[in-house]
Order: C-alpha cells, then sequence, then structure tokens
C-alpha cells in the first residue's frame, strides 16, 4: 500500500521524485508537471499570446508529452495557434509507426498535423544515407538533416515557434558532450529558450525541466500511445555513453542531470547570441562559410 | 501463484513479446519476479539492467499496481497472486 499524496494529502499516491522527497498521485504529478512546463515557458519568455507554435511531433514519449501539454496550455489562449510538424527522415518501418502514432495523437487533439520528408528536402531518404559512406555517424548526420527539416516544416506552415520534445535528461547530455568535446562555443550557445534569426524559426524547449522518467511517466499515466520500436541507426556512441554515465550517476546521487543542465546555463548567461553569417550556398544561418547541411549533402559540389 | 508482466517502449521490442505471466514463489517479491523475467531473455536483461548500478532503474520504471516501485519499497515490495506489473522503458532512442 503506497503513502498518501504528499501534495494533497488526500489521495493514495503513485509516484516517487527522488530528487525532491515528494510522492504524488495522478492528479498531483499531472498538475505540476504542466506547472513546471507553463513556469519555463515563462521564464524564457517562449512564446506571445498569439504565436502560431509548430511542435515537432516524432511520434516518441517526449513529443506526445509536449503536444498533449502545449494544447492544454495554449487552448486557453484564443490567439494561439498549433500546429504538428513531422519529419519523415525515410528509415523503413521505423518511421511509418511514428507517423500512424502522431497522426492518431493529433486527430484526438484536433491539431493540423504537417509532414516533410528527407526526401523532399535533400532528394536522399535516410536509407539510402546510412547506405553509403558518410563522414559522421548515421545519427549525427540525421540529427544536422532533421534539425534544418523542422524549420523548414515551420516555415512552411507560417510558425513563428518551433517547439520540440527535449526533455532534461537531453540538455544535461548536450551540455557535458560539449564539454568533453571542448567545444565551448557550443557550451556558450546552449539556450532552451532559443533566440530570434534570420532564416530561422525560434526554437524553444518547453520540456527542458523535466526529466525523461517523468515525461514517460506522464505519457502512461494519460494513455498515450507512443513508439515501441527503436530506431535501427541509434548508436551515436557518445551520446549513449554519457547518457548512461548520467543515469548511473543520477541513481547515486539524484539530482545530477539538474546540476549539469544549471551548469550549462551559468556558462551560457557569460556569453550571448555571435554574430552569424549566411551559407553562401542555400543562405541560412551558419558561422562558416557553408552550413553544415550543405557540408554534409554535397549541395553545390556537383 | 502468478504475476502478469507488461512490457512497453523498446522493452517489448527486446522481448518480444508486450505481455506475459510468470509463476513465481509464494512471497516473492519485486526483485524476484525481474529475476525470473531476465532468465534466458539476454537481449531484455542487457535493455533493462544496469550491470555497474546492479539495478533496472537507470532505463525503466516498473510499477506494481498502478504505483511505481520506488514509491513502495522499490525491489523489496511484496507481490501477490494476480499481481500487474508494468515495465516502462525511459529511453526511447531516436
Amino acid at each position: 500500500m503506497s503513502v498518501t499524496c504528499t501534495k494533497c494529502k488526500s489521495n493514495p499516491s503513485v509516484y516517487y521524485r527522488p530528487y525532491s522527497g515528494e510522492r504524488l498521485c495522478n492528479e498531483c504529478f499531472n498538475e505540476t508537471l504542466l506547472k513546471r512546463v507553463k513556469k519555463t515557458i515563462n521564464k524564457y519568455k517562449m512564446f506571445e499570446y498569439n504565436s502560431r507554435i509548430a511542435i515537432g511531433v516524432s511520434g516518441g514519449k517526449d513529443s506526445l508529452t509536449l503536444l498533449r501539454l502545449l494544447h492544454e496550455i495554449e487552448s486557453k489562449r484564443p490567439d494561439a495557434e498549433l500546429v504538428a510538424v513531422c519529419i519523415d527522415e525515410g528509415v523503413t518501418g521505423y518511421r511509418d509507426e511514428a507517423l500512424r502514432l502522431a497522426e492518431k495523437n493529433c486527430r484526438i487533439l484536433d491539431v493540423e498535423m504537417h509532414v516533410t520528408s528527407f526526401k523532399e528536402l535533400f532528394n536522399e531518404t535516410m536509407d539510402e544515407i546510412a547506405a553509403r559512406d558518410r563522414e559522421l555517424g548515421t545519427c549525427s548526420f540525421c540529427g544536422v538533416l532533421r534539425r534544418r527539416a523542422l524549420n523548414e516544416a515551420a516555415r512552411q506552415v507560417d510558425a513563428d515557434r518551433l517547439a520540440t520534445g527535449h526533455n532534461l535528461d537531453d540538455m544535461a547530455q548536450s551540455v557535458l558532450m560539449n564539454i568533453l568535446r571542448g567545444d565551448i562555443n557550443r557550451v556558450e550557445a546552449f539556450n532552451p529558450g532559443g533566440r530570434a534569426l534570420e532564416g530561422y524559426v525560434r526554437r524553444v524547449k518547453p520540456l527542458c525541466e523535466v526529466p525523461e522518467k517523468e515525461t514517460t511517466m506522464y505519457a502512461y499515466l494519460n494513455g498515450l500511445e507512443f513508439q515501441n520500436i527503436p530506431c535501427p541507426y541509434a548508436h551515436e556512441a557518445m551520446r549513449s555513453d554519457v547518457r548512461r554515465f548520467l543515469n548511473q550517476m543520477e541513481v547515486k546521487r539524484p539530482g545530477t542531470k539538474s546540476i549539469v543542465y544549471q551548469t550549462g546555463l551559468k556558462i551560457r548567461s557569460n556569453r550571448r547570441d555571435g554574430v552569424l553569417g549566411k551559407c553562401r550556398i542555400c543562405g541560412n544561418p551558419t558561422p562558416g562559410e557553408i552550413c553544415r547541411v550543405c557540408e554534409l549533402t554535397g549541395a553545390g559540389t556537383e | 501463484m502468478q504475476v502478469r508482466v507488461r512490457l512497453m517502449g523498446v522493452l517489448k521490442e527486446a522481448a518480444g513479446q508486450s505481455e506475459l505471466t510468470l509463476d513465481v514463489e509464494s512471497g516473492a517479491d519485486v526483485g524476484s519476479v525481474i529475476s525470473k523475467l531476465l532468465e534466458g531473455r539476454e537481449l531484455l536483461e542487457s535493455t533493462l539492467w544496469d550491470p555497474v548500478v546492479d539495478s533496472y532503474t537507470p532505463n525503466a520504471l516498473v510499477l506494481l499496481n498502478g504505483v511505481e516501485v520506488s514509491n513502495l519499497q522499490g525491489k523489496d515490495t511484496p507481490v501477490s497472486d494476480g499481481s500487474e506489473m508494468v515495465f516502462l522503458s525511459v529511453t526511447h532512442g531516436g
């Protein structure tokens, strides 16, 4: 028998938060998660009252949790609009299930859904890219193209914000990976609230302070059907190592992920917004002469 | 006695099935049900179990009759005949 919820002090608790000591019932778990996401949105001033928000929906638990929470928050703002943007990377078997789940969840919430594909944007599917020689591993390659594809999709639906389902675990992993790589520019550019850049839809991460275990619990408690099939190319060695290390540290010392994330924010606060030029091939913002997407796809070399 | 097990996310793929029923001894606890579940299921074991911290906790949420077990007595929580355990994969992988 579980103990009583430490918040409402009436219902039986179902979830224990080791980093805060709270024991929460279903209702209080949902309520505290919603409150934390609202607080994050306000802290980073992520949205305007009339923002048209593109939500990157992959069919996984994080993006579906984000879709549900933003629907709950923004449906109370009559001038705000939500549209789901989904990227078909062209991974046989994997993305088919994801798109089906995204469509199902959008239909339930009556949210417009827009799909664009790697084939359409880059003239290659991820299956085709994975089969050829590459400078980068599949995950890194896919990540670069997916970021660009999400931006293009957000522009296609005339959104002024792009919200993605990155959670606290993702953020802590990114901070630590950039430190381990010695990539101080990326550590300093760390910004879950995004920034406005010409040619780019401002990208925001409303779940950046929600641990991955809690997006999982939320998806389960709220009956969200999410993807079961792992991506066949999901083997980014460094992120897997960092994820494993942080997960082990979190067990030994609850709160570790939050400390790493907060440290990333403190480093960022010392320097902001470097000047970006435009890629001479596609015109997208880049710190160099040619952007990463054009480098990887070989655009302009034919 | 019998315990019903449901597996979700990549754990379902690793086990090759989403539901199963395990026969466990009277007086079994969460830890012994997990040991029984992992017997002969190497892919599931490597997906669920973290050998460094000797626990499933980095990789999954485990619920017993709808309550996450770290809110009970963790792996020492007793189970009873007809109990349902749900294993939710935390990492998605893509």
